[in-house]
């Protein structure tokens, strides 16, 4: 699609990588690139399980996966901004580790793991020779800690649970694990926090399985019941986007 | 599975929940990349989807139409 090559020319070197999946056979998929000028990386999902996995149910669609590796968007491809895109740059590579030098493959291999402590000690090993990808390790560190401490400002305790586990096991003995500990302990001892996260794991439940008709009404009363117990709170921001989302179940 | 058959309907609240900086419950966003194996990378010197660690990932799915 010609938006996405713009997209791909605009923000390949700011760390976005678009990629084309199908389940289509490769001799018409090569034919449809050359037709359709896909300039684009395209990769194939024979069996569906990445289609299925993310939920998309239809053609085509496309997810946004920002550089901590979050789904940050579920949509329609065409309806993917700039300003979308560049939301979900923030920390990320401008060079992609298949890009890095050879003797880096170390560092890549701890990348590709998740292993952020590891990747910057192997880096080190080699002096100021790569010190423009140490330095970009650096800043992903930086920026997804910083990401971590917006989500807590923000007291939205799901989110902080879910990147904060992870983030701490990428970040091994880095000093800026002492802060990642540090916001996941407020989370553990804050009964405030803890009571958010349990009425957000409740709406993410409600919404993790098909919901039948028969139960719309019940979803609905404990929605708003949670929006009440909650408000002005992360909680009542997701149950308000649940019942924007019963409505439009409701509508279909 | 994830409760998405509805997902054209589900255009402008997605939009919106894409705008704000937060997830729309049960709609994927929020959640980690399920691992997945793709085959056959082209036009990349990427291999596997592992390979873009680090990067922001555009996935497209595509069928003929």
């Amino acid at each position: 699609m010609p938006h996405l090559n713009e997209l791909q020319e605009k923000f390949g070197d700011k760390g976005l990588s678009i990629v084309g999946v199908t389940s289509e056979g490769s001799g018409p998929t090569e034919k449809w690139v050359e037709e359709h000028s896909m300039k684009y990386a395209y990769a194939y999902d024979k069996s569906k399980a990445l289609f299925h996995g993310v939920g998309a149910s239809g053609y085509p669609s496309a997810i946004l996966v920002d550089a901590s590796g979050n789904i940050a968007y579920l949509g329609h491809p065409g309806s993917i901004t700039a300003e979308i895109v560049q939301g979900a740059l923030a920390g990320a590579l401008a060079t992609p580790i298949y890009e890095w030098p050879k003797e880096l493959s170390g560092a890549a291999k701890d990348m590709r793991k998740g292993d952020l402590a590891g990747a910057l000690e192997e880096l080190g090993k080699f002096g100021e020779t790569h010190a423009d990808i140490t330095a970009a390790v650096t800043a992903m560190v930086k920026s997804r800690v910083a990401q971590l401490e917006k989500a807590r400002d923000a007291g939205d305790w799901l989110r902080v649970e879910n990147a904060g586990e992870t983030l701490l096991k990428g970040l091994g003995k880095l000093e800026e694990a002492t802060t990642v500990k540090g916001i996941l302990d407020t989370l553990a001892k804050d009964k405030g926090a803890q009571a958010v996260l349990k009425a957000q794991k409740k709406v993410e439940k409600m919404f993790a399985d098909d919901i039948k008709k028969s139960q719309f009404d019940r979803c609905e009363k404990d929605l708003h019941k949670i929006c009440e117990e909650h408000a002005g709170t992360a909680a009542e921001r997701d149950a308000k986007a649940g019942l924007e989302r019963l409505k439009a179940l409701r509508a279909s | 599975m994830r409760n998405l058959s509805f997902l054209p309907l589900l255009a402008p609240a997605l939009a919106l929940a894409a705008a704000a900086p937060f997830a729309l419950p049960g709609s994927g966003v929020g959640d980690p990349l399920p691992e997945a194996e793709l085959e056959g990378f082209t036009q990349t010197g990427a291999t596997t989807l592992s390979d873009y660690a680090g990067r922001a990932i555009l996935i497209e799915f595509f069928a003929f139409w």
